[in-house]
């Protein structure tokens, strides 16, 4: 039994649709990353969850209960605010007992239970402190520990990081992760960094203006986006990306960028299964991610390229080049050769790293068949190439 | 339990706490009901009846109580007494609350500006009958403080409260020490709040007091002012309780020597409580009801073209 | 020279608004007759003879105690009303919201005194002439109580209600351990407010009331007037007894009533 399913939910706010059929299940004890740009309606995913928005079209399923039967305190959902939302005027103990006192349990059950939370979220000489006294990520982690001495079905936090600074957010990062595998509740976590979603999620939900682009693991995410924004939204520096025309001409495949007349030579094998289509559009999207990208012609496709700038780093370099109207950015480690600005080179990106994405940004599968031969022919070619050298 | 599919309303809502909603606004809904709307409507009912409210038998009259009181050079004379009243009030407080706040105005953060402050703002959270009770002795004719220091400078002393021409600009004196003090406390709120840069740029530009006055610091309170009005507006087309102590009401009556302290408020009194005409009395309430309200829709209306917002 | 005819004006103005009280204390601590003297005395004596006689002779405890009843048991069931009132115009999604806060507000605008016939019939059918219920009652709901709340309610997080909400708090306990606490402020505002208005009332409970053992203190002073006719120093007395109680409150809470004032009017005006 899934820990929560959305069937074909829909939300708008007067004409304004905010969610267009979400679809999606989280199970026991998994910690799913809700992830998007701002205003894509991950807030209200969560808010529907927790009962304070109700979908306009669809259902939610809370384990094998319908949510839209019960009211948001019987749902037994514990929510981490964005801004914390602490009582000003009671202190870290009685944030944490307010609910529980509500709910009449008995005083040394109360303290029992908040004992063990404060344990959890490192606490435990502040309970007598007033919110006022203390520091954001203490904050947080009172927020935190209210929601969990409640022993959730379902942990909701909503951007729970974002107000903090970058020290305190990694450290957070750890210890949020670290309290999900010890009380192995079923999470939903909503942010807008990636770097978030990439390291503490299970699997990741990502969101744009309303809709699911792809549900993976973070792997997944990464590695085969199924859409161009996914590819772009994930990855530092963000994805290559550059609009293409496949062509044929003198019997060659080749591709040209939508733009201007750069002609670029490409291997039949690579796109076989989606040029047996009929009518295929010819139009299409070609990525690349810049940690792939090799200088000099070498295995896989290679642009003629004219480098315009370099961000030193430290650590690398971020070099960026231009292939016609479209700007790509590579990378370069600290010790290595730098270009000039003003230099024409080539960069070659091998076959396997390549994904391409049809004219409505949505991910093109390669046949299994078709990285295989693509697999063969570089290794053939890895030889002949370590042999000519 | 709840319905959720299809719900015009998208903001979300449990229905049980509809329920404690009104529930909650009841007590305050039902007070205000009872008493105030119910008189409301009742008022504009009873005016055209002859009735004794405490047997229930009443005749239809339509008009006829107005005309009765159409024909009452009295009733005449307590509409002019109280125009008279507002027509003074209303200018002497705005202007004179305005001047003390903007006299008051520089020293107010310091200790003793605060002080005076209080001091003006004090007449007004005092009860009424009790502080009138010694300007009846400021205002005795032969024993009174304000004829005595007169008296010593040779000027006139008029009859004050006694007198038929002073009797009103008596009571006028005594409300504006008593009302000015509010007036002044809200223009000082407005001008403690004024933005600086732009007085400042307005000096840096060369104008002079007066013309910074005119033209900046008049607009910038208007909302103030106009409020200053309104109030006073209501509060003097209403006063009752020192007009009643100062002339005389408590040895039964009030109205002044030769009815010239007799208000719309002091005639309803006296004619319902004393002389138990209460048809009259309502159709007079009636009467000052529409007049009370037009005024102040109309002096909102008019504020709504002068009054400058920031 | 300008800053010194400033100052000038500034102390003749704090003396003329508070000649009045201070006489009152000088005839009412004077000499028998002091009243009557030219030139006037300008000290007071301190003779508090005549204080003792208007408590001790009078029926002076029995009026304060008329008081202090009216006065507190407005002050509780006003705040009761409009804590309540406030709370559910600005948090509870209720139909007609909108209508029904309007409506109260429009109480305000309605014109007191032409009302007041209505009411007196209203009150008679109802029996709560000449009864402590009638002095009370038609005054535990106020606008400006619930305006102010309301503001204070508003100016919450939403995340507060929320939160509780989804912790499956009800919203009794909510009001009761987080909205009034919080209010706290508002809470004081309309208490000071209130009993300004309660204490200093006069007219209500003079037409509604005939015998004289109900009467709060404003309308026992009209009675003194007519026992005492001239009798300077027992009449100031009785109004000195009576304006202490507020001058004490008003000095005490000077700051937080002119900034109710300001803030408040400006607020709820229109």
């Amino acid at each position: 039994m899934e820990a929560l399913q959305f069937h074909h939910i829909s939300k708008k706010f007067g004409a304004q649709s905010v969610l267009s059929d979400i679809n999606f299940s989280v199970t026991q004890g998994e910690f799913l990353v809700v992830i998007g740009p701002s205003g894509c309606g991950k807030s209200t995913i969560l808010r529907m969850i927790a009962g304070l928005e109700h979908p306009t079209e669809g259902s939610i399923k809370l384990g094998h209960r319908n949510a839209q039967d019960l009211t948001p305190g019987e749902r037994n959902v514990g929510m981490v605010f964005q801004n914390y939302a602490l009582y000003p005027h009671l202190n870290v103990y009685e944030n944490l007992a307010f609910a529980l006192k509500a709910a009449r349990m008995p005083k040394f059950q109360i303290q029992n239970r908040i004992q063990k939370v404060a344990e959890i979220i490192e606490l435990q000489g502040m309970l007598r402190k007033k919110p006022g006294e203390l520091s954001g990520g203490q904050k947080q982690r009172v927020a935190l520990g209210r929601a969990l001495v409640r022993e959730p079905y379902i942990f909701l936090l909503d951007e729970p990081l974002s107000n903090l600074d970058a020290i305190l957010r990694e450290k957070m990062r750890i210890d949020l992760r670290r309290i999900h595998d010890e009380t192995q509740i079923s999470t939903i976590y909503v942010t807008h960094d990636q770097v978030e979603a990439m390291t503490m999620a299970d699997r990741i939900l990502v969101m744009h203006n309303g809709k699911i682009h792809q549900i993976g693991t973070p792997e997944e995410i990464y590695n085969r986006p199924s859409t161009l924004f996914v590819a772009r939204f994930f990855g530092s520096p963000a994805m290559n990306a550059a609009q293409i025309v496949l062509q044929i001409q003198n019997h060659q495949w080749i591709f040209s960028s939508l733009h201007h007349e750069q002609v670029i030579s490409l291997d039949p094998k690579i796109l076989s299964t989606y040029i047996q289509q009929e009518n295929y559009p010819t139009e299409l999207w070609i990525g690349f991610r810049p940690e792939t990208v090799q200088e000099g012609i070498g295995m896989g496709i290679s642009f003629n390229v004219t480098v315009t700038q370099m961000e030193k780093l430290g650590s690398r370099t971020h070099v960026h080049v231009k292939w016609g109207n479209d700007i790509f950015v590579y990378l370069l480690r600290h010790d290595d050769a730098l270009p000039r600005i003003g230099d024409v080179i080539e960069i070659s990106i091998p076959y396997s790293e390549l994904h391409f994405f049809d004219k409505n940004q949505n991910r093109i599968e390669l046949h299994k068949k078709e990285i295989k031969e693509i697999n063969q022919s570089l290794r053939f070619e890895e030889e002949n190439f370590s042999e000519a050298n | 339990m709840i319905t959720v599919f299809g719900s015009k309303k998208n903001t979300f809502r449990i229905p049980w706490e509809t329920f404690i909603g009104y529930g909650l606004l009841l007590p305050s809904m039902l007070i205000f009901l009872v008493f105030y709307y119910v008189p409301g409507v009742f008022l504009a009912y009873i005016s055209f009846f002859h009735w004794n409210i405490f047997s229930s038998d009443s005749t239809f009259v339509g008009l006829g109580n107005f005309r009765i009181l159409f024909n009452q050079p009295l009733f005449w004379r307590s509409l002019l007494n109280s125009l008279y009243y507002a027509v003074v009030m209303v200018p002497a407080s705005t202007m004179l609350s305005l001047g003390i706040a903007l006299l008051l105005r520089e020293g107010i953060h310091l200790k003793r500006g605060a002080v005076v402050r209080s001091m003006v703002f004090l007449p007004h959270v005092t009860p009424i009958v009790a502080t009138s009770i010694i300007w009846l002795w400021l205002f005795d004719p032969q024993f009174g403080l304000f004829n005595s220091v007169l008296g010593y400078f040779h000027f006139p002393q008029p009859g004050w409260l006694g007198s038929t021409h002073w009797a009103m600009p008596s009571v006028m004196i005594y409300s504006l020490w008593h009302s000015v003090g509010l007036y002044t406390v809200l223009f000082l709120g407005a001008l403690t709040t004024l933005p600086r840069s732009v007085l400042e740029a307005a000096k840096v530009d060369g104008a002079k007091k007066w013309y910074l006055f005119r033209r900046v610091i008049l607009p910038l309170v208007s909302p103030v002012t106009f409020l200053v009005i309104v109030l006073s507006t209501i509060d003097s087309l209403q006063s009752f309780s020192q007009i009643y102590t100062l002339t005389g009401g408590p040895h039964g009556g009030a109205g002044g020597p030769a009815f010239s302290t007799t208000t719309d408020s002091i005639l309803i009194y006296q004619t319902a409580f004393l002389y138990q005409h209460f048809s009259l009395a309502s159709a007079m309430s009636l009467i000052l009801f529409i007049l009370i309200l037009a005024l102040t829709l109309m002096q909102k209306w008019i504020a709504d073209r002068l009054v400058f917002y920031r | 020279m300008w800053k010194y005819i400033m100052a000038l004006l500034r102390i003749f103005i704090a003396v003329a608004f508070i000649i009045p009280v201070y006489w009152t204390f000088v005839i009412a601590t004077g000499a028998k007759g002091a009243a009557y003297s030219l030139p006037p005395i300008f000290y007071p004596a301190f003779h508090f003879h005549a204080m003792w006689i208007v408590l001790t002779q009078t029926k002076w405890f029995r009026y304060l105690f008329n008081s202090i009843l009216i006065t507190t048991l407005t002050i509780l069931s006003v705040l009761i009303s409009s804590i309540a009132a406030g709370y559910a115009l600005s948090e509870i999604n209720v139909k007609g919201k909108n209508i029904i806060f309007y409506l109260m507000l429009g109480v305000m605008m309605l014109p007191g005194q032409a009302l007041l016939i209505p009411q007196y019939v209203v009150m008679f059918h109802l029996h709560l002439l000449n009864s402590y219920a009638g002095l009370i009652l038609p005054f535990t709901a106020s606008s400006s109580g619930i305006f102010l709340f309301r503001q204070y309610f508003m100016k919450m997080p939403k995340s507060y209600r929320e939160v509780s909400l989804v912790e499956n708090v009800s919203t009794w306990t909510y009001i009761r351990r987080v909205a009034i606490p919080l209010a706290k402020p508002a809470v004081a505002t309309v208490t000071l407010l209130t009993f300004i208005s309660s204490w200093n009332q006069f007219q209500w409970p003079l037409i509604m009331t005939d015998t004289t053992t109900l009467d709060p203190i404003e309308l026992a002073l009209t009675h003194y007037m007519q026992t005492y006719q001239a009798n300077w120093r027992e009449l100031t007395s009785a109004s000195l007894l009576a304006l202490l109680p507020i001058i004490i409150v008003f000095l005490f809470t000077q700051k937080h009533i002119v900034a109710a004032v300001a803030g408040g009017e400006q607020g709820g005006k229109d």
